[in-house]
């Protein structure tokens, strides 16, 4: 839900050519359930320290952005979890995510979002929940430069 | 569960991924993961995801093990594509490049298939696009994955800092629009299809 960037370009060639889609990560590597509020819940060593979204400042600064899902689970007796699942899983039956977890808590939590509907109404709000520009901190920043150092020559 | 559609595979509308069990978030002992593992089975999770990188090599063991004795009832997805570097302090210190050779993708899929312990991978990624090799390239080695029974569909990869086309090169090359036969003793062909964030 806070990155968007499949939108333009991917998703319609995959459907223009009846491929199907995985995306990972579909819970914002902890962010968009909330179990991942501030640097502290962060432990030492974890990739995700070296994540521009996942400086102290930039987790406060998103915090806000979790306030549509939230709103939503509440009114429906969810888990912030399972709304941002269900609304990737809203988003086409040719769309697989595959959240990651280690415990079976978690895991029984992701399962049921497949039990849960969202209106209309609720996927509007949770589309503009997160505008790009909104956000702070890049996805990946230097933590990804092993992509563009070609390290094999 | 409900089930879905990639390409022409059926899997769970949910999958698992397993790449925090051994890699980047920090790991836990292996019975807990095995637990996780199986509980999914249970639940009717049928699509689970790994790559030669998560450890690295240590979360295709896992899962491997994890499967045992319910191999035939899911679908396993693993990656190749990046340089690991033979020593480091962690897995993430590890990924020092990317290597989408022809021949990197023909040794990590041998290589995967023994970690995990299974004749045929049913997902093959494409972890990264590597800018020094024509993604068609890549993709060719891993349809001839496909044609050996090694692999049954290819997935191409998310794009990071690569050309800005590669990811729908990717898509539209003419290994994943040429429908590929599995050639794998099914009565019917199935085509490479599926594809993947």
């Amino acid at each position: 839900m806070w990155e968007r960037n499949v939108e333009a370009e991917i998703l319609p060639t995959v459907r223009e050519l009846n491929i199907g889609f995985v995306p990972f990560a579909p819970l914002g590597r902890g962010f968009l359930t909330g179990s991942i509020a501030s640097a502290g819940d962060i432990a030492p060593g974890d990739f995700r320290e070296k994540l521009p979204r996942f400086q102290p400042e930039a987790l406060a600064a998103n915090a806000r952005l979790l306030i549509a899902i939230e709103n939503i689970a509440t009114a429906l007796g969810r888990t912030k979890a399972q709304i941002a699942l269900a609304w990737v899983l809203h988003k086409g039956r040719d769309i697989v995510p595959i959240p990651g977890t280690r415990r079976v808590s978690r895991l029984e939590e992701n399962v049921q979002a497949t039990e849960v509907q969202l209106s209309p109404a609720e996927m509007d709000a949770l589309d503009v929940a997160m505008p790009p520009d909104q956000i702070v901190g890049d996805r990946y920043g230097q933590a990804g430069a092993w992509a563009s150092k070609n390290a094999r020559k | 569960m409900e089930t879905r559609r990639l390409g022409e595979l059926n899997v769970s509308a949910v999958g698992l991924g397993c790449m925090g069990m051994s890699h980047a978030y920090g790991g836990q002992p292996e019975a807990e993961s095995i637990a996780t593992i199986r509980r999914a089975v249970e639940l009717g999770v049928t699509l689970f995801d790994t790559a030669e990188v998560y450890g690295p090599y240590d979360n295709e063991v896992l899962l491997g093990k994890a499967l045992k004795g319910v191999r035939d009832r899911v679908a396993i997805a693993t990656k190749f594509g990046f340089k690991i570097a033979p020593e480091g302090k962690s897995g993430s210190d590890r990924m020092i490049g990317v290597n989408g050779t022809p021949e990197n993708a023909k040794k990590v899929a041998d290589e995967s298939l023994k970690r995990l312990g299974i004749e045929v991978i049913d997902l093959y990624y494409l972890h990264r696009v590597d800018p020094t090799v024509p993604v068609e390239d890549s993709v060719g080695a891993m349809a001839d994955l496909v044609k050996a029974g090694k692999v049954r569909y290819l997935v191409c990869p998310r794009r990071m800092r690569s050309r800005s086309d590669a990811r729908t090169r990717c898509i539209r090359s003419r290994h994943c629009k040429a429908n590929i036969p599995c050639g794998n003793g099914m009565s019917k062909p199935r085509f490479c299809r599926p594809c993947a964030s």
